[in-house]
């Protein structure tokens, strides 16, 4: 095509019309000389370049093949950057070799386009089984997932309804009120147990949804399916658990009641539920007494080191670990008993009878345990495992023979 | 031999710009064999840049050197177009090319 004098033969030809012609053309009309500069531009590419006038600016050669557009961002005064489809073709303009280019907008489309890839892509790529009907149910889409789940292939689902996965666990009435649902309120959800094409059965959590055109009308139903069969495993490993732990919860409970039952603030948990608490805390009275009477043993034994006074102690520490034996008392028991006489006889007396206590304790608390143990190997064979009525009984006998003892 | 000197302005890191970098690496490797700098100038990092340059389009290849300059608009995946655009077979003299 040429635009020049010579060319003003036609029968209709008008040079001003012409130029008017490309003045209202939507799309950017934009001619370049050899170098790229701009010979011309109608409003429509003007606009594109928010107002600028281009004659005489350089856009630069666009080299790129008439038969495939390519696309190019058109920046303009302000910074804004539209996208811009680009067409090329060789062009004689008043005698000297030049280009036309048009530039057609397209930011708009290219963004529904890319809107579209990624819908595309969701649908591929979903885990859900995605299924697209007319609204008579004939299916014109589903997904890959649909294939995984189901076992259909697309070829198969195409023409077909979802009728192809009716596994006849719900009943008529519940069809009914789902297709009430949609209708009504263009929605509904709810699990069914659905058939894959194998024949087996599988939940599954199915969303149905109208989709409607600009006018309102109902053009398609999407079903989306999430199968619960995995999540059914889970739920059912789930409550395996929670069951396990709620019987945990229940020993835990026995436990604490038998803590609460030994009536002792500090009574171990393993403790309380066999029963061995340590005589001090157990039986704090007769504990007590103990005390006092291993404590004038103690005083009788510095007496005999250091008055060289013949106090019968071997006796009165075997009758003791008789005593301790029938409370089924263990090396724990004696070692407390031990220390807390320490502690109180030693208290207020001076350093040095402390001390002779503290040396002599060493031999007597031996003394006591060999004592005991003979009395367990004895009566016994072996050591005790505690028993809290035994206890409980002996406890008084105890008592009873402690307090005839003499002071 | 003159070193060529090329400028590629792109908008953002899209697959346009991308295409047009790739299409400048590969006319560069195979047509300028080493006699050339080329600088990639994303126009929304440097905005200034492209106002100086009054740069109107992108992908624009501007060649700066050697002389004369000229810029090319366009995904430059047709190499005979843009080295034609670019005059860059002209200035090569004895360089010229025998594939159009």
């Amino acid at each position: 095509m040429s635009l020049g004098p010579k060319n003003q033969d036609g029968p209709s030809f008008d040079k001003e019309a012409v130029l008017r012609l490309f003045a209202a053309m939507p799309d950017g009309i934009v001619v370049l000389d050899a170098m790229g500069i701009v010979l011309y531009a109608n409003d429509s590419a003007e606009r594109m370049f928010a107002g600028q006038r281009l004659p005489g600016k350089e856009l630069g050669l666009p080299r790129v093949a008439a038969e495939s557009p390519v696309d190019v961002e058109v920046i303009d005064r302000a910074g804004r950057i539209a996208c811009a489809e680009l067409r090329v073709a060789p062009f004689d303009w008043l005698g000297q070799t030049a280009t036309v280019a048009s530039l057609r907008e397209v930011s708009e489309r290219r963004a529904r386009e890319k809107r579209l890839a990624l819908a595309g892509l969701v649908f591929e790529g979903a885990r859900e089984a995605i299924i697209v009907t007319r609204p008579d149910g004939v299916i014109v889409s589903v997904n890959p997932a649909f294939t995984t789940i189901t076992g259909y292939s697309l070829e198969e689902a195409l023409g077909n309804t979802p009728r192809l996965l009716t596994s006849g666990q719900q009943d008529r009435p519940f069809y009914e009120r789902m297709w009430a649902s949609i209708a009504g309120e263009g929605f509904w959800q709810g699990e069914i147990v659905s058939r894959r094409k194998d024949g087996s059965l599988y939940p599954e959590l199915l969303s149905i949804s109208q989709i409607k055109d600009a006018a309102g009308q109902v053009t398609h139903l999407v079903g989306i399916i999430f199968d619960l069969t995995q999540h059914k495993i889970d739920q059912a490993m789930l409550e395996d658990a929670h069951l396990q732990l709620q019987q945990s919860e229940k020993v835990r409970e026995e436990i604490e009641r038998r803590y609460r039952g030994a009536n002792s603030p500090v009574l171990s948990v393993v403790g309380g539920m066999y029963g061995s608490a340590p005589l001090s805390r157990s039986a704090r009275g007769v504990f007590d007494e103990l005390v006092h009477r291993y404590g004038r043993m103690l005083e009788l034994a510095v007496e005999n080191l250091a008055l060289k006074a013949d106090n019968s102690v071997p006796d009165q520490l075997r009758a003791l670990a008789e005593d301790l034996g029938h409370l089924q008392a263990g090396a724990r028991d004696v070692a407390e008993l031990h220390s807390e006489t320490l502690t109180r006889r030693s208290r207020d007396v001076p350093a040095m009878k402390a001390k002779a206590m503290v040396e002599e304790g060493r031999f007597l608390v031996l003394e006591l345990m060999g004592n005991l143990l003979s009395f367990y190997r004895k009566n016994y064979s072996r050591i005790p495992a505690v028993t809290s009525n035994v206890r409980e009984k002996n406890s008084k006998a105890v008592q009873r023979r402690s307090r005839k003892e003499p002071t | 031999m003159n070193k060529f000197r090329l400028t590629l302005y792109v908008t953002g890191h899209t697959p346009r710009s991308e295409k047009g970098i790739r299409n400048l690496q590969r006319i560069c490797a195979e047509e300028l064999q080493g006699t050339y700098e080329m600088t990639v100038i994303d126009v929304l990092e440097q905005p200034q840049l492209a106002e100086d340059q009054k740069i109107l389009a992108t992908p624009t290849l501007v060649k700066e050197l050697p002389p004369p300059l000229r810029r090319v608009i366009g995904d430059l995946s047709d190499t005979e177009k843009v080295l034609l655009g670019l005059d860059i077979a002209i200035v090569g003299g004895g360089n010229e090319r025998n594939g159009g």
